[in-house]
């Protein structure tokens, strides 16, 4: 009886472990319709540990950081190790004008209401998909992904590009809305 | 009706490959927008079931139609739409690759947390017929109908 019960436990074991896969498995499984069944993408290979950290750097005047801790996400069924960001993108104090905060969410506390966070790595492993999910009037879409790039040469550097979803919308956009992040526009970032 | 694009990619300006991975299926703000025309429908006593909405991609081309009652009508504000997309997004990436899979993950998402019922999906086949899909009782796979024709 003992014999058996270890059997099935092993057994439920290997069942378990069979749908585990890693980050970068999990990437494969964008392109590949015969992908094995899986229900959590584990960061096997510690790969999102080079993105933790505060990130800065600056384009066309304005100023980018960013802020990125390892995170933990399950929903109907479904796990994944995952980043949670914050951003903060604000316009410089100049010519006696103060300071302007375009966006900024570094003091929000909880992990999970930072509407940014990763999506997993894109096919080819070069960079890691990140959703932004901005507000916007109605008419626009301010949301899309945002992805993160390090040369493995030069850890302390990384590039940001935001591309944004297409989507249904209802009405016109006003010609004044701006999205939060440029769009398909490279952004320089240096480790802090 | 409407279309969700193919994949495809761009280069950033430092050479580097950016593909762009579509979720081809309604999105959240497909559903509200569908909902607000079932209501619209309720509104002017038109048959509900005359409501339909179609997505066209060039892998499975897919339609929804309001099979419920009028206590199933179900609409969404802006900010519940907003609040949709990070959960859905995160749901469905990982069906990304098999439209069957991505079928359960829409079904699931709208069922149970959109919490829409009384919307069918149907899959509008090349050779002109067309394919119910449901979820299962338990909610872990999807059941395929052949419709008549």
């Amino acid at each position: 009886m003992k014999k058996i019960f270890l059997i099935l436990i092993l057994l439920f074991a290997i069942t378990c472990k069979s749908q585990v896969v890693s980050l970068e498995e999990a990437a494969q499984c964008i392109a590949n319709p015969s992908c094995p069944d899986y229900n959590y993408s584990k960061d096997i290979n510690n790969s999102l540990q080079k993105y933790v950290g505060t990130w800065k750097g600056s384009h066309n005047g304005t100023t980018y950081e960013m802020k990125f801790v390892k995170g933990f996400w399950e929903d109907l069924g479904m796990k994944s190790d995952d980043l949670k960001g914050r951003i903060r993108i604000t316009n410089p104090s100049s010519n006696g004008f103060p300071s302007l905060i375009i966006f900024d969410n570094f003091n929000e506390s909880d992990d999970s209401k930072t509407s940014f966070f990763g999506l997993g790595f894109q096919p080819d492993l070069q960079a890691y998909r990140m959703y932004f999910n901005g507000s916007s009037p109605q008419g626009c879409i301010n949301y899309g992904k945002v992805f993160l790039r390090i040369n493995p040469n030069a850890p302390n550097q990384m590039t940001i590009f935001y591309w944004s979803d297409m989507d249904i919308v209802v009405g016109d956009c006003p010609p004044t809305f701006q999205q939060t992040f440029p769009e398909k526009q490279v952004i320089n970032l240096t480790k802090q | 009706m409407h279309t969700h694009v193919n994949d495809y990619d761009v280069t950033d300006a430092n050479g580097n490959t950016v593909p762009r991975i579509g979720i081809k299926i309604f999105s959240p703000a497909d559903m509200t927008y569908f909902m607000d025309l079932v209501q619209n429908a309720q509104t002017k006593g038109q048959p509900l079931g005359d409501v339909y909405a179609v997505m066209v991609s060039s892998g499975v081309n897919y339609q929804i139609r309001f099979t419920g009652n009028q206590y199933q009508i179900k609409t969404f504000t802006s900010d519940q739409t907003k609040a949709h997309r990070e959960p859905y997004e995160r749901h469905l990436t990982p069906f990304i690759g098999n439209p069957q899979k991505l079928e359960l993950g829409f079904l699931q998402y709208i069922s149970e947390k959109m919490n829409l019922k009384g919307v069918s999906l149907y899959k509008m086949n090349a050779d002109g017929t067309t394919t119910e899909i449901k979820l299962n009782d338990n909610k872990t796979g999807t059941i395929e109908t052949n419709c008549p024709n």
